[in-house]
């Protein structure tokens, strides 16, 4: 709705597109990559990679800005080993840099928000505010049994071992009553549908939680 | 009571031991072929490092080997082409491993093969036409990827060039940026059928949702290329994506079943005939149960459901079936705590209904020096949106969203592949009828006023039905060949594509998108690759189908989005397990802007 290009967009839910549109748009993306690989030798194997990433394109006034995955640096180690007797540790990390990410635009946040239940973005401001870099440890440990006909493998799948407090968007909402009962307003009476008496209130998503997932596999 | 438990553990104990003791088998078994000819390769060696296991293919290019469990590396190698290891294949006794050899032809002497045979190229990924910004993934290195849940769109976002989406990268959403691009410039191929959706819930327009729809049990290994793509394959701006998929068990019926605190996943394959065989699966998630336990409003839930036959109908012909699809249900459950959290994640996001598969029937005939492949398929992709002020009592006059919409494809493919006194060349046609549907309503804005009824905020609505149909049709051509005993490798490709539906869709010219690559090898370390392409994409339905308030189509003006790629890189092989690459590249883009 905004000039905002197409290559900016699809990292939400639902649909994109469904707009009025010109091809006129323009982009550019450089960098370079390091990636070295070492492949199971004995026990052990291993990656390491490293990216340097710009991505850039026009936005309403015709000059390039960063669009929406422009990380700069991406980093990922993946560690490997086979400790013997079915047992075998997976350990991997990733680092990308602050992703760029655009204000909310107040007053039309607090107009609309009743309506839309989302903030509204300040499209003059695309893109000229970061996130914080993005930091996860996983942890992988699978113990296999073979018997003579058949596999059972558990596993224990770790997202985000360290429990790293990762960014994420801003979320714009209304502050609400103390009880949760509903929105809290600066008079103290309903709210309005304009928003007009409600106490905006910025989430700011960032979690710090770490997903364990155990399971097994049974091969028959 | 305390003895019961003694003897238990004990039982345990020892069932458990026996399988340590017991000298335990696995198979492992597949078929090598000339990678040019797709031929059979009969008595190529295979060797299994570091034990005497081994043994030589038959005359079917067919090998089958008995191991004891554990984890090897297997080398295949043949007089006059270029030996090949894969890495890591983990031999159990429940599922056999499929593992497939492509050997390249070398046309250098014997002599020189002799002396280079211990160093396969097996950690290079690259070929002659996609020398350099390839990465190659093992079903093993998928299913043992520390935090990939099995989940083949999580784990390639380890892969150097790619980036998940802000706001959610590596948490939620599997969106996959590479170098750079947004998530719809990547396509996906199952063993050579495009497949539009691979991820459930996914954001229509684009690619990505919270889990990958594949089943890494069909899986044997999927290559990633990210430029210099090969140009049989249309619409790529920032990759390709590449699965192979294995056959089922050919001699008895085997299955595997996986439990984890997500879902639950059972494949099953074996033999129909001596010339049939067959791998199925179902999956089912259970996030549900664990979102409620967390006591978050949402309810997503899923299946998706995988198939292959494979058909040996003749000596020289193979025909397969391939089917994947996926039904994903969303459903709103207030949380017992109105948190402002809860509040936002109920109204902020839409009610996401989908389902969408992928059928299709691909025939491979082999001819003199090369083979002809014919592929049909059918996809179809159905995304429902609801959303309301209030997502908990869904009032209709309270509606701010509604889709349904309704992708259609229905493709051919027919392309040869042939390699001829050194010359490796294909060509093929494509053409695709589409049907787009899309109902659809969007309360942009509400109308507002003041306590004296003044205006405030004008409505802002977008309201129309759309029912398209239309053909896509594009060709192709590649060639490519070695110069200075196999050390200069020349790729040079050009393909055009085209459509009935916008203004300018049938000036091929337009969309006339070469590519050429270069690769040279200075010894058996050292390799130096260079890319350069012109890329198109069409733009997405949503865009062609959208409808101004008297309803034309106004965006049938709009334009293929180009994106040129220039890509240069440094290879080095320092041993034969050790694989070490530095790229450069640049990419620049002509596209489509949403107006203001």
């Amino acid at each position: 709705m905004t000039g905002i290009s197409l290559a900016n967009q699809g990292g939400e839910f639902g649909a994109i597109g469904n707009e009025a549109v010109t091809s006129d748009g323009r982009g550019e993306a450089y960098g370079f990559e390091i990636y070295a690989q070492q492949k199971l030798t004995g026990s052990v194997f291993a990656v390491v990679s490293y990216t340097f990433v710009r991505s850039r394109f026009s936005g309403v006034s015709g000059q390039l800005i960063p669009s929406a995955w422009d990380n700069r640096h991406l980093v990922s180690l993946i560690f490997g080993k086979k400790l013997g007797r079915g047992w075998e540790l997976g350990l991997k990390y990733r680092y990308a840099g602050g992703a760029p990410y655009t204000p909310f635009d107040e007053n039309l946040s607090r107009q609309n928000y009743l309506t839309s239940g989302t903030g509204i973005l300040d499209y003059n401001q695309l893109n000229t505010l970061r996130l914080k870099g993005f930091n996860q440890v996983d942890l992988r440990i699978d113990k296999k049994w073979n018997f003579r006909k058949w596999t059972l493998d558990l596993f224990l799948d770790v997202q985000n071992l360290l429990i790293t407090q990762n960014p994420a968007y801003p979320q714009f909402t209304f502050q609400r009553l103390e009880n949760n009962e509903g929105f809290a307003t600066t008079n103290g009476q309903a709210i309005k549908e304009d928003g007009s008496n409600a106490i905006p209130f910025i989430l700011k998503n960032e979690d710090s939680i770490a997903t364990p997932s155990i399971g097994f596999i049974v091969e028959f | 009571m305390r003895s019961f438990f003694v003897v238990i553990t004990i039982t345990i104990f020892t069932f458990f031991q026996s399988a340590v003791f017991a000298q335990v088998n696995g198979s492992i078994e597949g078929k090598v072929t000339d990678a040019n000819t797709g031929q059979s390769l009969i008595g190529v060696t295979i060797a299994v490092e570091g034990t005497s296991y081994g043994t030589v293919t038959d005359f079917d290019g067919h090998y089958s080997l008995e191991l004891p469990v554990g984890s090897y590396n297997i080398l295949a190698s043949y007089v006059g082409y270029t030996p090949v290891t894969k890495f890591n294949q983990v031999i159990t006794s429940g599922n056999f491993v499929q593992l497939s050899f492509a050997l390249t032809e070398s046309s250098v002497t014997l002599d020189e093969v002799t002396v280079t045979a211990n160093t396969s190229r097996i950690a290079a990924a690259g070929d002659i036409v996609t020398p350099l910004s390839v990465q190659k993934l093992s079903a093993e290195e998928i299913k043992s990827n520390p935090g990939g849940n099995f989940d083949i769109s999580r784990v390639v976002q380890a892969l150097p060039g790619v980036g998940g989406t802000a706001g959610s990268v590596g948490g939620f959403r599997n969106d996959i940026i590479i170098r750079g691009g947004g998530p719809n410039e990547n396509v996906y191929y199952l063993d050579g059928i495009e497949i539009p959706v691979i991820n459930h819930f996914s954001t229509q327009g684009s690619a990505g949702g919270p889990t990958g729809i594949l089943n890494v049990s069909f899986i044997e290994d999927v290559k990633l290329s990210s430029s210099a793509f090969d140009a049989r394959y249309d619409n790529a701006l920032a990759s390709v994506f590449e699965f192979d998929q294995r056959d089922g068990n050919s001699k008895n019926m085997q299955g595997n079943f996986r439990l984890s605190a997500t879902e639950a996943a059972l494949t099953l394959d074996g033999p129909l005939s001596n010339k049939v065989n067959y791998i199925v699966s179902a999956r089912r998630s259970y996030l549900q149960l664990l979102f409620e336990a967390l006591d978050l409003p949402i309810r997503p839930n899923y299946w998706d459901f995988q198939s292959k036959i494979t058909w040996q109908a003749a000596p020289k012909t193979s025909v397969s079936f391939i089917g994947v699809g996926a039904i994903d249900e969303f459903s709103f459950k207030p949380a017992k705590d109105a948190t402002a959290e809860n509040v936002y994640i109920l109204n902020s996001n839409p009610l996401i209904n989908q389902w969408n598969y992928t059928a299709g029937v691909s025939v491979k005939h082999l001819i003199n020096n090369g083979f002809i492949n014919l592929s049909v398929s059918r996809n179809d992709y159905q995304n429902r949106l609801d959303k309301f002020e209030n997502n908990d009592t869904k009032l209709e006059e309270e509606r701010t969203l509604k889709t349904v919409s309704n992708e259609t494809e229905n493709k051919l493919r027919l392309t040869l592949d042939r390699y001829v006194n050194g010359w490796k060349y294909a060509f093929g046609v494509m053409a695709q009828q589409v049907n787009f549907t899309n109902d659809f309503y969007n309360r942009f804005r509400k109308e507002l006023r003041d306590e004296n009824g003044n205006l405030i905020q004008p409505a802002v609505v977008f309201d129309f039905n759309t029912d398209l149909s239309f053909w896509k049709y594009g060709f192709f051509g590649q060639l490519s060949r070695s110069f200075l005993a196999d050390k200069l490798g020349v790729s040079l490709g050009l393909r055009s594509d085209m459509n009935s539906f916008t203004n300018s869709g049938n000036k091929p010219l337009e969309t006339l998108s070469p590519r050429l690559s270069l690769g040279y090898r200075f010894n058996d370390q050292w390799k130096v690759n260079a890319s350069v392409g012109r890329y198109f994409k069409i733009p997405i339905y949503t865009i062609l189908g959208f409808q101004d308030e008297q309803g034309n189509y106004i965006n049938k003006n709009s334009q293929y989005i180009a994106s040129n790629h220039y890509v240069g890189g440094i290879e080095f092989l320092p041993k034969e397990d050790l694989r070490l690459t530095v790229e450069g590249f640049y990419k620049n883009t002509v596209s489509i802007r949403f107006l203001c």
